[in-house]
């Protein structure tokens, strides 16, 4: 049996069951490493396709931007580009405020290409939207007058935000030679100064700091205003005034804050062709918390001088007229403004010489022609002047927007389209022309 | 069966015995060496996986940063990308909560500055708070010591900043505001292409000379961002690079002077980061070590 034992058939079987576990130990490996290099292929891929998502999704924000620019934007958008295609959506959150949200998808390729989704990334854009007016630092649809006239003077104009767009425009629409004269020793302008037509005068003296000055540029849009919007809300909420002396009883029956300062909130109207500041002692301290109108609204016959002043709607609590008071008899009123409501519209001179103390103004300054019809256009008469004076620096921080401007004696303005961020001024209605397309915020959904 | 079955059994020869054993041992070496091998491979492919997955990752995650930030700064072995978010709702004087597009990067507490218009707050931000906001985004609560609630309401889109996300290296690991983004990190580099002003420049000029770090080599190509000190420019046409210095030719004059030597940058941040695994000692060891190097420029307009 021995002898069997040794014959036995198994024997001849150990390199098989050898070959069999190499075969088996090689196919493993064999297979592990295939399906390694398998899911590298696929991450390579991946990071492809989510890169040309990403791609994509660009491609969604820069034609959402060129359309709101363009004005031609309709509704959600989808385009297939390339191997995939990007959604892109506006949302409109305020009259200004705009956020685009695109999102740009790879399909999965292959012998019959899908829809299928193989990636998607998704990036979102706050942008502001204006319209070219009030898109300058000092925008006239006549001519600009930039000059000093008091010895320490340092009158500034700039775009020192958004030096792409500008310092000072003049549409000059009754051809008027020069278009933009800037004068005076200590006088800056920072960024550039254009207009439609003629000259621009920059006196040599002047601090020009890329002025760039260019005659051959088109004609802005100018905004046309709506009184009757100021009225309106003015009536609705109770404070609406026919004269000067029911007004100045309005304010001195405001109570006093610990600083001795006087409030003025909500939509504040007054029918009267002038308002004076400070009429009596009770306007010498005074915040406006609000909006604050004075126009003549019986017909638009000249009637002594008007002045429309506005003011802002949300209370922000910077809007301090600290020791305002101007000369009586000279028809100067000063209102300040924010939340994309002007902060000041007239009809006649905003600033005068001879107050005292400092005068700070956020906002955007709106000034009407001085015409038979303030929305003429082109005005017929000159009329709109911003001064300031050495002894009484007037701070502008927003911009300024005139039918004609005479400007600046010892005042500064600083461009800032951040008070647009709330709106644009519901009574202003500025269309036409492509708009000017400001980025706030960018960020990638995570 | 009987004379045939002896003759069968017989046992095998020395020699074929040694050629069994010879042939079995050259079959197990060669298998040794298969199986060797193969885990080397293997390592190989894992580690080159690990490496650009690790540096990928990294990269990734610091370009969507710095196209989320206003500014950068890189310091010595650190870079610091300064987002920003923006307010979703409207906040009214008197609120103590307010709602921010994206606040995963804010910590708590931490103090970050409300800009609207010329009014900017403090705010201390304390963690997250209750309440909704139509147009999304997260609601944060305010706290002492600032004022715990605004003095001065702001609209949407006012802009929340500074929202400091930095990166540096902890031995070999990258670090995104403090938490490991990825392991077995080395070499990495941050830079923004600095150099300097090879000749004073003055308010006005269009037109600037920096100095090549290397001779004849351009730092800077038409459409980048450059940086003079704080005035941001955009490169016009394209430099002459010739010897130690180049001449720009900038989209706006300067509005500042800025003397010689200046610091000149581009507005955009070039990362190398070479991500290193050293392997475990098999056949003697191994490192894996894959070099990715991208760039980002902020999306976010400058703060004034």
């Amino acid at each position: 049996m021995a002898h069997r034992a040794l014959r036995s058939p198994q024997e001849s079987g150990v390199a098989l069951v050898v070959l069999l576990v190499v075969v088996l130990a090689v196919a493993v490996v064999g297979m592990a490493m295939a399906s390694n290099v398998i899911r590298e292929a696929q991450i390579a891929v991946n990071e492809s396709n989510a890169i040309q998502a990403r791609y994509l999704a660009e491609a969604g924000i820069a034609a959402a931007a060129a359309q709101l620019v363009n004005n031609t934007y309709a509704g959600p958008l989808t385009q297939p580009l390339g191997v995939g295609s990007y959604t892109v959506q506006v949302t409109t959150v305020n009259s200004a405020v705009k956020r685009i949200v695109s999102t740009g998808q790879v399909f999965y390729q292959g012998t019959t290409p899908t829809t299928v989704s193989a990636a998607q990334q998704t990036i979102q854009a706050t942008v502001l939207v204006l319209p070219q007016a009030f898109a300058k630092a000092l925008l006239s649809n006549t001519v600009v007058t930039v000059f000093t006239a008091g010895t320490g003077s340092t009158p500034t104009v700039q775009n020192t935000v958004l030096r792409q767009l500008g310092a000072i425009h003049a549409n000059n629409l009754n051809a008027e030679d020069p278009a933009v004269t800037v004068l005076g020793v200590g006088t800056t302008v920072i960024n550039q100064v254009t207009t439609t037509q003629m000259t621009i005068n920059i006196d040599p003296a002047v601090t020009c700091i890329a002025c760039a000055p260019d005659a051959t540029q088109p004609t802005i849009p100018f905004p046309t205003f709506n009184w009757a919007s100021y009225q309106t809300r003015a009536q609705a909420a109770g404070t609406f005034f026919t004269s000067q002396g029911t007004f100045d009883a309005y304010v001195a029956a405001r109570p006093t804050d610990p600083q001795g300062f006087r409030t003025l909130s909500g939509i504040v109207f007054v029918q009267a062709p002038i308002l004076i500041l400070p009429r009596t002692p009770a306007e010498r301290k005074l915040k406006i918390l609000g909006t604050l109108v004075v126009y003549q609204t019986s017909g638009f016959a000249i009637n002594g001088l008007r002045f429309i002043a506005c003011s802002v709607a949300t209370p922000c609590g910077d809007l301090v007229l600290n020791g305002l008071a101007f000369p009586l008899g000279l028809n100067n009123l000063v209102f300040t403004g924010q939340n994309g409501d002007p902060a000041i519209m007239t009809g006649g001179g905003v600033l005068s010489l001879g107050f005292p103390g400092p005068l700070s103004i956020t906002g955007l300054v709106y000034l009407l022609a001085n015409t038979a019809d303030p929305t003429q256009n082109p005005p017929s008469e000159p009329g709109y002047l911003v001064l300031g004076a050495p002894t009484a620096p007037v701070t502008i921080r927003g911009a300024v927007v005139g039918q004609r401007v005479n400007a600046f004696d010892s005042d500064s303005l600083v461009y800032d389209p951040s008070v647009f961020f709330p709106g644009l001024p519901s009574g202003l209605n500025a269309t036409g022309g492509p708009s000017v397309l400001l980025p706030l915020s960018w960020s990638s959904a995570k | 069966m009987g004379p045939s079955s002896i003759r069968d059994e017989r046992g095998f020869t020395l020699i074929e015995l040694l050629i069994a054993i010879g042939l079995l041992v050259v079959i197990a070496g060669l298998f040794y060496a298969l199986i060797i091998t193969t885990d080397r491979g293997w390592s190989l492919l894992q580690g080159q996986l690990d490496t650009q997955q690790n540096s990928r990752v990294a990269t990734d995650r610091l370009i969507n940063d710095l196209q989320e930030a206003t500014d950068l700064a890189v310091s010595g072995g650190t870079l610091t990308a300064r987002k920003i978010t923006i307010l979703t709702c409207p906040a009214a004087a008197g609120d103590t909560r307010i709602f921010v597009e994206n606040a995963a990067d804010i910590p708590f507490p931490s103090t970050v500055t409300l800009a609207a218009l010329a009014t900017t707050t403090p705010a201390t931000i304390t963690g997250t708070g209750a309440g909704t906001c139509a147009n999304g985004g997260t609601s944060l609560t305010l706290s002492a010591p600032l004022p715990a609630s605004l003095t001065y309401a702001f609209p949407y889109g006012t802009i929340v900043f500074p929202i400091p996300v930095t990166y540096s290296l902890s031995g070999t690991q990258i670090l995104r505001a403090g938490a490991a983004l990825s392991d077995n990190a080395g070499g990495v580099t941050f830079a923004q292409h600095a150099t300097t002003l090879a000749s004073a420049a003055t308010a006005g000029d269009a037109t600037i000379t920096v100095a090549n770090t290397v001779a004849d080599t351009c730092d800077f190509a038409i459409g980048d961002l450059v940086y003079v000190e704080s005035e941001i420019r955009a490169v016009l046409l394209s430099p002459t690079c010739a010897g130690p210095a180049a001449i720009l030719t900038l989209d706006q004059p300067l509005f500042f002077s800025h003397a010689l030597g200046s610091p000149v940058g581009k507005k955009l941040a070039a990362t190398q980061i070479t991500s290193r695994l050293t392997q475990p000692p098999i056949g003697g060891g191994q490192t894996q070590q894959i070099i990715l190097s991208s760039e980002g420029a902020p999306r976010n307009p400058p703060l004034k």
